[in-house]
């Protein structure tokens, strides 16, 4: 077969064919002049040009730019050469002036700009009567600035003209005509003209034109315009592969922004963390979703347009109150205006598996660890404890528990979106499907989410608009992180000597030794189960008077409905809480917020001044509404239908409900100034209201101020515009609030504490047991922030650095309260300040000249964080993050947040001699010591190891985190990848306990140990084993601190999108990928995962407290994406 | 158009307007207030109820401390790994850095102390039935005073709650200052308590007993009896018929009980299963394995210890290969190979008999009981006769009451009863009940003799070092001293501010 011949006929085919599609779009396009949808790119072009063809001229801007050139030869031959010199001009203002004394216009799209003859074939055709009036006019910008080059073409008589410098322009028209007037970057507007002989026009600016716009609090903003530190991420820029949030979605892509995976369960919360921790309390961002504020655990990350993070005090002031640890806006997707609907599914489904499978020993391994153990205590050969080891059959290994426990699992994810638009509304419908299997197990967690929005102009100037989104998801969950029951702990302390099933075909587990339960038994048995129904929606209102002052009033409303059911049957051999009693315990709960923003703004030019102002008010109200069954027991049927109370045998506790709710008031204004784009200027104010403070204490007022400087904009700084194309300084200072305190702080309460059983039933009880601080006021945050904003070789490299210096004074804080004051929990109290100071850098490179374009952006940031001073007499530290029972964590003056505070070990005493010379006056420093035992350092010097003796010894914050993110494309093939990353933690790593230092004969241990001092072996990091363990070995020391670095692979995705040749006309997108999640963890952690979320009830401050954490699982995901 | 804009510029006026009501920024906690609670007689009797959970809690009374307790005696040993716990056990430590059972059972105590307080302070200005408000009352002052007491012989001077002084809760009271705190509460409920009392509450027996334990802690051995002839003589008590019977759920009612917990199932106290092995059977019988939590075994010395014929022996201890029991509807001879010692406490054992029941198995804790009593009116009568701790004339005087507790448990009368014999009863009758044997040595300054002259027994009971100026009180809580800033002072002998 003449293979070769039949492709190139093929090809001379194809050739031909899109010879055809080209001519016909030309076609296309001149017909449907009026209709283009225009956009222009942020790319700036420099000529030097004298007495060129316009040929030349197009083909140097498609050199600089990369937008391609459609026009017909004719056309140009007839135009005469021009000379051209423009430096770092815009795309637009190069193509006017190129055109400028031509008959030729311009249209953009998608990245190509066909030139047309001003008045178009078909319009020659139908010439125009013979009598002209004529007309002269002005046209502007919304700001009344002229628009030079503005096309003015007259409907249906085939003539048209441009305006000059002045946005001036005349022409002969006959009576009754229409103007069209078009300008890149600007709606099309169309003017009927009667006997008038002069007209002004305003353009509006087409929505959605710049990429450059900012969503900032209640408005948009240039993104040149912006004075504060604002980091923005775009849908497509989003993380790849199926996210199970809008957090995970978020990681990685903005400097400054930490989001902070806790565990890798399914269903599982992210926590964001934006320049470090403020508060002792709770550090998390403040929220807004369309203008609304609240919660984006449940949003469907597809839906996502784009995502705004506000992080100095001047961007996030406005938001007043909760602004103080940064925000983070989302603008979900919408329809455009004049859009054909569109459909796009997307569609993606992979199995995913646990990234490292870690392992314990085996029986054989235990056996000598155990019986070393016991030679070591010096148990005598007497005691029964040996029978155990003695026995051969104790000695065979039968069961993985790991390979048990953690299962490749599916995950999918599909999306079906429809959205378009007319001349004054717009809309979109959303439908989301998310299954997500985890690793471990049984673990499941599934949402639907379905969102509906839409804009219609009701009124000229008036809009009405709306956004609905209904959610429901599904979570089986598994005990992962309790002390006793959890499941990856068991798998790690059970011996691999108890088999999985002692008799499978009757139900029967095989009986763990120790205190855990079998852990299949319990992931089996346990049926924890939570549904949660989620309907938010806002609408609004929104007016623009005499095209100056813009109303809005929007009205959001958030209802919630869930409920937690923990079923757990009866386990026959199961172990520990499994065998003896099925129970029920089911919870509901029911909670809604209503916000209510209502903002006048004005956004003027006035030539070189732009003067823009907001004004507004807020009122929200929150109501939390729950019901706890308490636990049943003694179901006599397990069936899943029968899990209800009513088929309960036994029902011993009292029925508890109860209700929380809060209020939060808020008047704010906003006003900005800025001078030629040169310099600029804003300034915020905010007054909160909050129910969470006393009458006195209520209102908290919050001012910042900004300004920019943009220098590339000087007429110094000309010279340098080839290498600089835009550099501006930016500075700014602010206030922030923080009420993220429980309610009712402020009165003392009676409330239920559990029931007594008294004459043999159980009994109501009630106590005063929380003190109140009737003078607890808003915590403050002050902040000051210093940046540049920068673009080099026409935006080939931007550059975003900001330093920051965060000082937050009166946190609130529980200061621990000696128990002899008898009560459960301790008065919130403003004490002290903090500080946070560091700084975040963002760095893009693009490539965008060639066929393979291709951009990397790297983001790093660094914070330090200390607690100056506690501010309350005679309190210097608060011990924090415990651990079976031992606090690890420590905050205290003059040191970072949530630091470690543990012994230190330095070492392993290898000889007797070395314990006998380790003194005090004389004394053995540690009396009990033995060669193979941890030497502690005594750093007090008083002679003895104790608690005093215990230091700062690492902290759990990173000193740098950062992120690495590769974008390219080569004729349909895109790859992109994402790095992402942490330097310099500690992480607490709490299963060495067990795993690496002995806790008894009944848990197994970690491979580690193997390593352990013998008088053979003379570790330096392993003590010899022991179960006694007189010297307190397994005492929190350094032993359990591990570097938590990490660099981990967060995704690389290989696609391919077919060409429209091939797809045809039907389809404008069809998209096939490839997503490898998690793929590489680059990391000297040897818990389960380096990603280590919050623990401690001191605010969640001490992270990298690893308990067993549930690990972040490696994914292989194919997708398509396909538009129609 | 323009009325448009009129309409729309006046309803945007109006939006500004609208919510800045005033109240709107009022919100009121959805429990009761201060302002609005103490007011019936209901309230009253949940803020008493509301005194009475903490003692329930995992470690308080009957938990895990209160079990664990037994360690610092010669009866039992911990089982656990708990290592702060075992320095202390073993006069090791030299701080208590024991943030799970001994933190948490001071602060349990502490909870009853301040919601006691708070009921006596409240009570008496609600109008209400004035026996209801009395018996209230009582039962304030009692279960203040009781944990006072369990604080005091474990740490000695207490900070003494008052709920209009703070600070007052920052400073150790002196161990006299203390004594007299728990005197003058109980003092107070033996006028406010009737005999009768419901199951789990105190009646005027406990007051009155409880006051003779006190005044036996504070050696007014005059005082002692005759706050211990009071239970005695009033007729409202008697031992039940059989040792064993007492910690069984069917008794429960028994007057004996002067004050215990109340238990239900499924939920608190678990004392049971922090007695109970955890492979009874050695796989020898079927049973849930995984469940006993065995935190606390008794000694081979202790079982050694029971003379012959000591009914008790059985109703306490089982050993390993020799006795018989029954558990989970078997019975057969105790195996128990994860048992470090050779014999187990079964004092706790009577509601698994037929079934494995869970660990909260409904057995009430007996916080007080009539034998208890009868031996301090012994011990009372043979100090008033020259019979304390250190002599060894017997004291005919004291024998009526020693010997309705030695004959209970099988055991033939003693005309005249020795300080040594006591010691036997009090440490048979009351072993594995929250400590009594070794409270009793130290208050008798006899510890250090017994407990120094043990030789070691296995790897879980070695030989210790006992110093009466030191280890006579336990080291105050670390914990407490920190959040104190060193103004709660350690006990003499421990590291830390004095």
């Amino acid at each position: 077969m003449d293979f070769k011949n039949r492709f190139s006929s093929h090809w001379r085919n194809l050739t031909q064919m899109l010879i055809i599609m080209k001519l016909t779009a030309v076609l296309l396009f001149l017909i449907s002049f009026e209709g283009f949808s225009t956009e222009t790119h942020a790319q700036n072009v420099s000529l030097n040009l004298k007495n060129v063809s316009l040929k030349k001229v197009f083909k140097e801007i498609q050199k600089q730019t990369g937008n391609n050139f459609l026009y017909a030869v004719e056309l140009l031959e007839k135009a005469e050469k021009v000379n051209l010199v423009v430096q770092n001009a815009s795309l637009q203002e190069v193509m006017n002036k190129s055109l400028q004394n031509t008959a030729l216009t311009y249209s953009i799209a998608e990245r190509t700009i066909v030139i047309k003859s001003i008045v178009s074939e078909r319009e020659v055709e139908a010439q125009a009567p013979p009598i002209f009036n004529l007309v002269t006019g002005k046209v502007t910008d919304d700001q009344g600035q002229p628009l030079a080059g503005a096309t003015i073409l007259v409907k249906g008589a085939g003539k048209g003209t441009k305006t000059d410098a002045n946005g001036s322009f005349s022409i002969d028209v006959a009576p009754n005509s229409t103007f069209v007037i078009s300008y890149v970057g600007f709606e099309n507007t169309t003017i009927e003209i009667r006997n008038q002989t002069t007209i002004s026009v305003q353009l509006k600016p087409a929505i959605g034109v710049s990429d450059q716009v900012v969503v900032i609090g209640y408005g948009t903003q240039n993104k040149k315009d912006l004075t504060g530190s604002v980091s923005t991420v775009a849908a497509e820029k989003l993380n790849q592969g199926i996210n199970q949030s809008v957090s995970h979605a978020l990681q990685g892509q903005a400097a400054g922004v930490t989001v902070i995976q806790n565990s890798g369960e399914p269903g599982a919360g992210v926590e964001i963390r934006i320049r470090g921790a403020g508060s002792i309390n709770d550090n998390s961002p403040l929220y807004v979703v369309d203008g609304i504020i609240g919660g984006i655990g449940s949003l469907n990350p597809s839906d996502i347009e784009s995502m705004t993070v506000l992080k100095d005090a001047a961007s996030a002031a406005i938001y007043g109150a909760r602004g103080a640890n940064g925000v983070v806006i989302v603008t979900t997707k919408k329809g455009k205006r004049n859009q054909k609907p569109t459909v796009s599914y997307n569609s993606s489904f992979g199995n995913q598996s646990v990234w490292k499978m870690p392992s314990s020993l085996d029986a054989t391994q235990r056996n000598l660890i155990h019986k070393e153990a016991l030679t070591n205590d010096m148990v005598p050969g007497t005691e029964t404890i040996w029978n155990y080891y003695n026995n051969p059959a104790n000695a065979v290994t039968r069961t993985d528990w790991f390979k048990e426990v953690f299962k490749t699992s599916t995950i999918s994810n599909h999306n079906v979106s429809v959205q378009g638009g007319g001349e004054k509304s717009n809309y979109l419908f959303s439908l989301g499907y998310l299954d997500n299997n985890g690793v471990v197990l049984g673990t499941n967690f599934k949402r639907y989410n379905v969102r509906f929005n839409s804009q219609q102009e009701i009124f000229e100037n008036l809009t009405l608009g709306e956004n609905v989104s209904i959610v429901q998801s599904n979570s089986k969950t598994a005990e992962i992180r309790g002390g006793y029951d959890g499941v990856l702990s068991a798998a790690l302390f059970n011996m691999r000597n108890t088999p999985v099933w002692a008799d499978q075909a009757n139900a029967i587990y095989g009986t763990p030794t120790g205190d855990f339960p079998n852990p299949v038994a319990s992931l089996n048995a346990r049926d924890n189960k939570s549904f949660g129904t989620e309907l938010r929606g806002n609408v609004y209102l929104e007016y623009k008077l005499h095209n100056l002052v813009t109303f809005k009033s929007d009205f959001g409303y958030n209802a919630n409905n869930g409920k937690n059911t923990g079923f757990q049957a009866i386990a026959v051999g199961g172990g520990r809480g499994l065998e003896n009693k099925n129970s029920l315990n089911e919870s509901r709960y029911n909670s809604s917020t209503w916000i209510w923003n209502n903002t006048a703004s004005v956004d003027k030019r006035i030539g070189s001044h732009h003067i823009s102002g907001l004004a507004g008010m807020s009122a929200e109200s929150y109501l939390w509404e729950g019901l706890n069954g308490g636990t049943a027991y003694d179901f006599t049927n397990e069936s899943r239908a029968l899990r209800y109370y009513n088929n309960a045998g036994s029902f011993p506790n009292h029925v508890t409900s109860g209700a929380d709710d809060n209020t939060l008031q808020s008047y704010f204004g906003r006003i900005g100034y800025g001078y030629a784009d040169k310099y600029l200027f804003a300034a915020n104010f905010r007054a909160d209201g909050s129910s969470k403070f006393g009458p006195t204490n209520r209102w908290g007022y919050f001012p910042s101020v900004s300004g920019g400087w943009r220098i590339s904009k000087e007429n110094f700084f000309a010279g340098l515009s080839s290498v600089v194309s835009d550099f501006k300084l930016r500075g700014s200072w602010g206030q922030l609030g923080n009420d993220k305190i429980p309610n009712y702080q402020y009165y003392t309460t009676v409330s239920g504490v559990g029931s007594p059983t008294l004459n043999g039933n159980a009994y109501i009880a009630v106590a005063q047991d929380r003190l109140a601080n009737a003078n607890i006021k808003w915590e403050v945050t002050t902040q000051t922030d210093i940046g540049i904003d920068a673009s080099f070789l026409n935006d080939q490299f931007t550059l975003t650095a900001d330093y920051f210096n965060k000082l937050t004074t009166d946190i609130l804080v529980q200061v621990p309260l000696v128990a002899s004051l008898g009560v459960g929990s301790a008065p919130f109290r403003n004490a002290g300040d903090v500080s946070n100071k560091g700084f975040d850098l963002g760095l893009t490179y693009r490539n965008n000249k060639n066929a393979f374009k291709y951009s990397i952006t790297a983001n790093a940031a660094s914070v330090t964080n200390k607690l100056n001073s506690f501010g309350i007499a005679g309190s210097k530290d608060i011990y924090a993050a415990n651990y079976k029972n031992t606090d690890v964590g420590r905050i205290a003056e003059g040191e970072p947040l949530g630091h470690f505070y543990v012994y230190n070990a330095v070492g392993i005493f290898q000889t007797q001699a070395e314990v006998n010379a380790y003194t005090k006056s004389g004394n053995k420093i540690q009396p009990d010591a033995v060669a193979g035992d941890v030497k502690f350092e005594d750093r007090n010097g008083d002679g003895v190891i104790s608690a005093s003796d215990r230091f700062n010894a690492g902290n759990s914050f990173p000193t740098l985190t950062g992120s690495l993110s590769f974008n390219g494309e080569y004729k349909g093939f895109d790859v992109s990848m994402l790095w992402v990353g942490s330097q310099g933690n500690k992480i607490f790593n709490g299963l060495k306990l067990g795993g690496v230092f002995m806790q008894g004969t009944g848990y197994n241990n970690s491979p580690e140990i193997l390593n352990r001092w013998t008088s053979t072996n003379h570790s330096t990091t392993v003590p010899r084993v022991t179960i006694n363990d007189p010297n307190n070995n397994r005492q929190f020391s350094t032993l359990y601190l591990e570097d938590g670095s990490f660099a981990r692979l967060k995704y690389l995705t290989l696609g391919y999108t077919f060409d429209k040749k091939v797809t045809g006309d039907k389809i404008s997108k069809l998209r096939l990928y490839l997503t490898m999640q998690n793929l590489i963890t680059l990391t000297k952690y040897t818990g389960y995962d380096p990603e280590v979320g919050a623990e401690g009830s001191f605010g969640n401050n001490l992270y990298g407290l690893d308990k067993g954490t549930y690990p972040i699982s490696k994914a292989f995901i194919i997708g398509v994406n396909f538009n129609f | 158009m323009n009325t448009i804009k009129q309409n729309i510029s006046i309803f945007m006026m109006l939006v500004f307007l609208a919510s800045c009501n005033k109240d709107f920024l009022d919100k009121q906690p959805h429990e009761f207030t201060d302002a609005v609670f103490w007011k019936t007689s209901e309230q009253a009797e949940s803020a008493l109820a509301g005194a009475y959970t903490p003692l329930q809690d995992e470690e308080a009374l009957g938990g895990e401390e209160w079990c664990a307790i037994e360690a610092f005696g010669d009866n039992g040993y911990m089982q656990d790994p708990y290592g702060d716990y075992v320095a202390m056990a073993e006069f090791r430590a030299t701080q208590n850095n024991e943030g799970d059972l001994s933190h948490n059972s001071y602060v349990s105590y502490y909870k009853t102390i301040k919601r006691s307080t708070d009921v006596l302070n409240y009570v008496p200005t609600i109008t209400m039935d004035a026996t209801q408000k009395k018996r209230i009352l009582g039962e304030a002052n009692f279960l203040k005073s009781f944990a006072y007491y369990e604080l005091a012989i474990r740490y000695g001077g207490l900070p003494i709650y008052d709920s209009k002084n703070p600070a007052a809760s920052l400073v150790r009271k002196t161990e006299a200052e203390t004594w007299a705190e728990i005197e003058k509460g109980l003092k107070e409920a033996t006028t406010q308590l009737a005999w009768d009392h419901e199951e789990g509450r105190p009646g005027l027996g406990a007051a009155w007993g409880m006051l003779a334990k006190v005044y036996g802690y504070e050696k007014k051995w005059a005082d002692a009896k005759t706050a211990a002839e009071t239970v005695i003589t009033s007729g409202k008590h008697s031992l039940s018929t059989n040792y064993a019977d007492v910690f069984s759920i069917e008794h429960a009612h028994d007057t004996e009980i002067l004050f215990g917990l109340g238990a239900r199932l499924d939920e608190y106290p678990i004392t049971p299963v922090l007695m109970l092995p955890n492979n009874v059977w050695g796989g020898t019988h079927p049973e849930p394995m995984g469940e006993g939590w065995r935190l606390v075994s008794a000694t081979n010395a202790f079982y050694a210890a029971y003379q012959a014929g000591d009914l008790r022996k059985a109703a306490t201890v089982a050993k390993r290969g020799v006795d018989v029991i029954t558990y989970n509807g078997s019975t057969d001879v105790l195996i128990a190979p994860n048992n470090k010692s050779e014999i187990v406490c079964v004092k706790y054992n009577a509601p698994y008999k037929d079934k494995y029941v869970g660990w909260a198995a409904g057995l009430n804790v007996p916080a007080l009981r009539y034998a208890d009593i009868l031996l301090i009116a012994t011990e009372a009568i043979m100090n008033l006769n020259g019979g304390g701790p250190g002599t060894t004339s017997g004291v005919a005087a004291a024998a009526t009451h020693f010997n309705k507790v030695r004959q209970r448990a099988g055991l033939a009368a003693i005309a005249a009863p020795t300080f040594a014999n006591l010691m036997y009863e009090r440490r048979m009758e009351l072993a594995f009940e929250g400590g009594d044997r070794h409270f009793d040595l130290v208050r008798w300054g006899l510890a250090a003799s017994v407990y120094n002259s043990l030789p070691a027994e296995g790897s879980y009971k070695p030989a210790r070092t006992y110093t009466q100026a030191t280890n006579r009180l336990l080291p105050y809580p670390q914990k407490q001293i920190d959040n104190s800033n060193g103004s709660i002072k350690q006990n003499p002998g421990y590291l830390g501010p004095k």
